[in-house]
């Protein structure tokens, strides 16, 4: 219970700090940002008036208050550019980002735990050099570069996919998982081969492990002390590494999406900073790093059901 | 005994092979200080993407510029973001992991939990907001790269510092009256190097990849500077009429990053034999 008890304070502390490094970044801003929304030659009056309605007449602290009691009831200020709630705008886009990342990582195991425990498994034969060398390319390339160069290869010379455009699931499923797929496996790309890496040291270090000599010496072969001892050891950091490529993976598809011209929050924020709408900006930046904020402690959480040791650990 | 040093360095196959990458394209940067076989901002309408030819030994982009040129201006940004990176976040990010590792106690726990925050930015996104907030130029580009690779070199230099700060060198340096910032600079930071060899390279390739990912969606290096990143997004507007052209800044910008980790990865496996 303890252990929950300081995992939770450690994660509201870290939510706190993320929203007052953004709140700060933003007042460091130069010039005012009511005369910045109205223009060089609006009358004084009227910026005192939004000066007040933006509560740019009060003190730092309060009004990194009000912004953050706002925040958490899920007001995060109105976009500049659209002049519609910030919240309104990312819960529109936010389906196609949280699919493409549910999507790049339901690839990332699908590609990367076998590759993984193969690698492993005949890690003394020639072969695995040249997977290895693969996965040092797959860990290399940029998500992004890897997305135009599907594009090339699936898109337009081979006409299997469309290369941009994107049609929403409750159009057409088959289409949107479709026009989804060579986005998440730019993704899945980089991020299986990382994955792959880790599941081969994970795998490497369980084969030292003394209960693997006790299996042996029992005389189990190789086949069943691998499938039934070790792997079941091995995938258990694993999940940690899927809660840190949670992270890259919504920090790739920032990129990616522009890549694709997929309507998501990534292109929101491309689209935010293009036209300097601050709010806009603001807000997305504080909700990402929210994400990976909760996306770490459930992870944690997680860690700590499957296997109970890591409780007393620290 | 040096050149036995620089066999063990050729000898492994990671860093020679990721040395040989980098090295082209770093040759390719000092030719163009010297010679550029066209000007690389000269705009041709009548020459618009033309496929590689003995003219234009990589073809020319869609306003006619000699595509080769370009590329060899435009490494300049590569090495040149990749190196200011390297030094600002090295320092700032050395300086913070040496103290919090070296002094611990309260020190490291407000510095551990100021970097593990950090790293709930994703990617490029503290990036982005320190561009929006500061405008778009090469400095806050610089900047913004900066403050993204400091947790890397804050880890690396914390559990340096931890395990060296109770060790006997340092002790005897304490009995000689030497000053804490003595000690760490002069006892404890050389003894850090290596390490520091393979996050810095790694730092590189990091640098290198999101300043192209930034250039891409035009937030980063402004045109008519050629970089990477802008020529990939040139490339992937004519990707219909020219599909050749993509292929040459995703491949350079593959070869950098790849080059850069490998020889990180490379210089990993040598020290630790």
């Amino acid at each position: 219970m303890k252990y929950y008890l300081k995992k939770i304070l450690g994660f509201i502390f870290t939510i706190l700090l993320v929203s007052i490094i953004t709140f700060v970044v933003f007042q460091i801003l130069p010039g005012d940002p009511a005369q910045i929304i109205l223009g060089v030659d609006a009358d004084p009056a009227q910026i005192e008036n939004l000066r007040a309605t933006m509560n740019l007449d009060k003190g730092y602290v309060e009004r990194y208050l009000i912004w953050l009691t706002n925040a958490l009831k899920g007001d995060l200020g109105v976009s500049y550019r659209y002049s519609r709630a910030v919240s309104e705008l990312i819960s529109e886009s936010f389906f196609v980002t949280s699919s493409l990342a549910v999507y790049s990582i339901a690839l990332t195991i699908l590609i990367g735990l076998p590759l993984g425990i193969f690698i492993a498994k005949n890690s003394k034969k020639k072969i695995t050099t040249g997977i290895s060398m693969l996965s040092q390319l797959g860990i290399s390339v940029p998500s992004f570069c890897m997305g135009i160069v599907l594009i090339s290869i699936f898109s337009v010379n081979l006409g299997w996919f469309d290369s941009i455009g994107y049609i929403p699931a409750s159009e057409s499923l088959t289409g949107w998982f479709k026009t989804m797929f060579l986005p998440s496996l730019s993704i899945a790309f980089g991020s299986s081969a990382v994955l792959a890496r880790y599941i081969r040291v994970s795998i490497a270090n369980q084969q030292k492990q003394d209960y693997v000599r006790t299996a042996k010496s029992k005389g189990l072969s190789e086949k069943i002390i691998m499938n039934q001892h070790i792997l079941r050891n091995s995938l258990i950091p694993v999940i940690t590494i899927l809660g840190m490529l949670v992270a890259d993976i919504l920090g790739g598809s920032i990129i990616i999406e522009n890549v694709f011209s997929l309507p998501g929050i990534g292109k929101l924020i491309s689209t935010s900073i293009t036209t300097r709408d601050l709010p806009l900006i603001q807000g997305l930046t504080v909700y990402l790093a929210g994400i990976v904020v909760i996306c770490n402690f459930g992870v944690d959480i997680l860690y700590s059901i499957i296997d109970p040791r890591i409780k007393t650990k620290r | 005994m040096k050149q036995n040093r620089l066999k063990k360095y050729l000898s492994n196959r990671n860093f020679t092979l990721g040395l040989i990458m980098v090295s082209i394209l770093f040759l390719l940067m000092v030719v163009g200080f010297f010679y550029l076989p066209a000007d690389p901002n000269k705009i041709d309408v009548m020459k618009e993407l033309l496929p590689p030819s003995r003219e234009n030994l990589l073809g020319t982009d869609q306003l006619g510029r000699d595509i080769l040129s370009r590329v060899m201006v435009g490494s300049r940004i590569s090495f040149f973001i990749g190196f200011c990176v390297v030094i600002c976040g090295g320092l700032l990010g050395c300086t913070l992991g040496g103290a919090a590792g070296y002094y611990g106690g309260k020190i490291d726990s407000v510095i551990t939990k100021l970097i593990d925050t950090q790293m709930a930015f994703p990617g490029v996104l503290l990036a982005l907001m320190l561009i929006a907030v500061f405008g778009n130029s090469v400095q806050n580009l610089i900047l913004a790269l900066s403050v993204m690779s400091v947790p890397r070199f804050a880890r690396m230099s914390r559990s340096g510092f931890l395990k060296y700060r109770n060790s006997e060198f340092v002790k005897a340096a304490k009995v000689k009256g030497a000053s804490d910032l003595r000690i760490m600079i002069l006892h404890i930071f050389p003894n850090l190097l290596q390490e520091l060899s393979v996050t810095a390279t790694l730092s590189f390739s990091g640098a290198i990849m999101s300043e192209a990912g930034l250039s891409y969606l035009s937030l980063g290096i402004q045109p008519p500077t050629p970089s990477f990143g802008k020529m990939l997004s040139e490339a992937q507007n004519t990707i219909l009429t020219a599909g050749w052209y993509v292929v040459i800044p995703a491949a350079l910008i593959t070869m950098l990053v790849l080059g850069f980790n490998l020889i990180s990865d490379g210089l990993n496996e040598i020290y630790r034999h």
